[in-house]
């Protein structure tokens, strides 16, 4: 009697190297010098950036040992003219607002003591990086269906806050008529702006701006009525488990550069090591996913080329590039991917470039039970076969014979 | 003796004079100073207001044929937004989601006496932050006024209505 155990086999298909390994730090400035994501600051206004960076340099005292922070300008300065931010104004894939809204600005400083082994204790370090997108994607189906029921209901809202306003104005209040009246009268003709301003500014002005907008709340929320507060429920209920979710033609770019200061003097520098990255993709709700991955490395720390040894070779510049297709559906038990790797040195010809190319399977029989199945050419340009389906079928094979 | 005491008296005379000249040299910096800011303030003034959902107030004419435009713009980042305006009684706009973009009303001398009414609700689907807003940007009369109202909402995905009422006007 055949049994058939569906068991792990051991990869001959390195699975931990995959396309996604080429992406974009999320902060190039602080990747480059090798400072870790959970010491980068991410100040969202200007009043927290000062503080940080008091904090690092003792009260612009000294210079900071590590540091580094991501800043992105147009969300960080309040004040400054945003444009449309509400959903409606978020939904655009591509556009000038798109590049402002997206970029984010990395700096990084390192001071090593005379502990550090990873890097020259003797040098202080800076960095500078950028990151931003060109196309974001827009709304899938689900989220463009969702905000539409949302807006359904709030159309109904404004229907009835039209109806309070126009009551508030049209029904007779000598209070309100008297009030006004009077701010009217602080005002006088030929006045010129610093007046006017002196008057808005003034006790008597807004002490009566008060007192009329909380009678028009009082108003507001006397005729509320229960049709309203069920729309608000409903909203509630839609808007609390929102969320985005976008398809299409995505596009982004990152790149950094850093700098090595000998001596720990600025005026004796030279290039420490830089990086360039660029992503393209496009997500289709049923046709799946498409990903290409360009990265340009001078001096980076491990050569992806030599299998991710550490870079003695002074002065090396890698190019690697991925692409990858991924067909499944949400919810699907079925999803398969073809990615390919390639990965050179530009500056040496010690190392040949290479290529990797891979087709995964898998089937979710159970929640936590899968069947694998992988295909390939690794690098070296053998031919592998892997995942627990391939090993099953190995073990059946094993107790098959002739009768 | 009387000599050093007349020429201590000239001394301290001097030195008063230069003080005062002093005094009223760095006096003069700081009304220039005064000055120039209360001029940037005359011309864009932010009435904000925290935790503030409704408003009834006016906005100052001075009859000329300059044109008065209004700008509405809705937050924070990732709300979602519905709004009406009418202008005496007409419809600008109708049940717009997202802002309303920079639209001429009329000239000062046509809009005085009128009134502006903007009725929206803004619903909370942002997860960064539950804060919402309201800003009406009106130009084109002696003074530019952003009117600001904002409200933090308690729990996640609630709405807030905001009621802006305006008046028009010239004073005479």
């Amino acid at each position: 009697m055949l049994s058939v155990n569906i068991v792990n086999a051991q990869s001959e298909i390195d699975t931990t190297i995959k396309v996604d390994l080429l992406r974009a730090p999320s902060s190039p400035a602080s990747n480059l010098l090798g400072i870790a994501p959970s010491d980068i600051e991410k100040p969202t206004d200007v009043s927290s950036f000062m503080l940080s960076l008091r904090s690092a340099t003792n009260n612009f005292t000294t210079l900071p040992s590590n540091y580094a922070i991501d800043i992105a300008p147009y969300w960080i300065f309040k004040n400054s003219k945003k444009g449309d931010i509400t959903t409606k104004g978020l939904s655009n894939s591509s556009g000038k607002n798109v590049i402002k809204q997206t970029l984010v600005l990395s700096f990084a400083f390192r001071n090593p003591d005379s502990t550090e082994t990873e890097i020259n204790a003797k040098s202080a370090f800076g960095g500078f990086g950028f990151k931003f997108a060109i196309c974001r994607g827009k709304y899938d189906p689900t989220t463009k269906k969702a905000l539409a029921v949302i807006k359904s209901f709030q159309d109904e809202k404004i229907d009835h806050l039209k109806r309070i306003a126009r009551a508030y104005d049209s029904i007779p209040n000598p209070k309100r008529d008297s009030l006004q009246n009077v701010q009217n009268s602080l005002f006088r003709a030929g006045m010129t702006p610093d007046e006017q301003n002196a008057v808005r500014s003034g006790k008597r002005y807004m002490e009566i701006d008060s007192i009329l907008s909380q009678m028009v709340l009082d108003f507001q929320e006397r005729e509320t009525t229960e049709a309203q507060l069920e729309l608000d429920r409903q909203i509630q209920a839609k808007a609390s488990t929102f969320q985005i979710a976008r398809v299409g033609w995505t596009w982004d770019i990152a790149g950094g550069i850093s700098t090595e200061f000998r001596n720990k003097r600025f005026d004796n520098s030279k290039l420490y090591n830089a990086g360039l990255w660029t992503t393209i993709g496009y997500t289709d709700s049923v046709y799946g996913a498409g990903l290409f991955i360009l990265r340009l490395l001078h001096n980076p720390d491990k050569i992806f080329a030599k299998d991710n040894a550490i870079n003695d070779i002074d002065d090396i510049t890698t190019l690697d590039a991925g692409i990858r297709y991924i067909y499944g559906r949400s919810q699907s038990k079925f999803n398969a991917s073809l990615e390919a790797i390639y990965r050179s040195i530009l500056s040496s010809e010690t190392i040949d470039p290479s290529w990797r190319l891979v087709f995964n399977a898998e089937y979710a029989i159970w929640q936590n039970q899968k069947l694998t199945f992988s295909f390939g050419r690794n690098f070296d340009g053998t031919i592998s076969k892997d995942g627990n389906l391939v090993a099953a079928l190995t073990f059946l094979t094993g107790f098959g014979n002739k009768r | 003796m009387a000599k050093s005491k007349k020429e201590n008296k000239k001394a301290v005379k001097k030195s008063q004079k230069t003080q005062t000249k002093k005094t009223l040299k760095k006096t003069a910096k700081k009304t220039s100073i005064k000055k120039a800011a209360k001029k940037i303030a005359a011309t864009t003034r932010t009435l904000a207001s925290a935790e503030r959902t409704t408003l009834d107030t006016l906005y100052i004419l001075d009859g000329s044929d300059n044109e008065v435009t209004l700008e509405v713009n809705a937050g924070a980042a990732g709300q979602a937004s519905d709004m009406s305006i009418e202008l005496d009684g007409s419809t600008v706009v109708d049940k717009l989601a997202g802002d309303f973009s920079e639209t001429v009303l009329g000239t000062n001398k046509e809009m005085n006496r009128k009134r502006l009414r903007i009725v929206a609700t803004i619903a909370d689907l942002s997860r960064e932050t539950n804060v919402t807003s309201l800003t009406v940007r009106l130009k084109g009369g002696p003074a530019d006024t952003d009117f600001l109202l904002a409200k933090e909402v308690e729990q996640e995905g609630a709405s807030v209505d905001y009621i802006c009422l305006i008046r028009f006007f010239q004073p005479s």
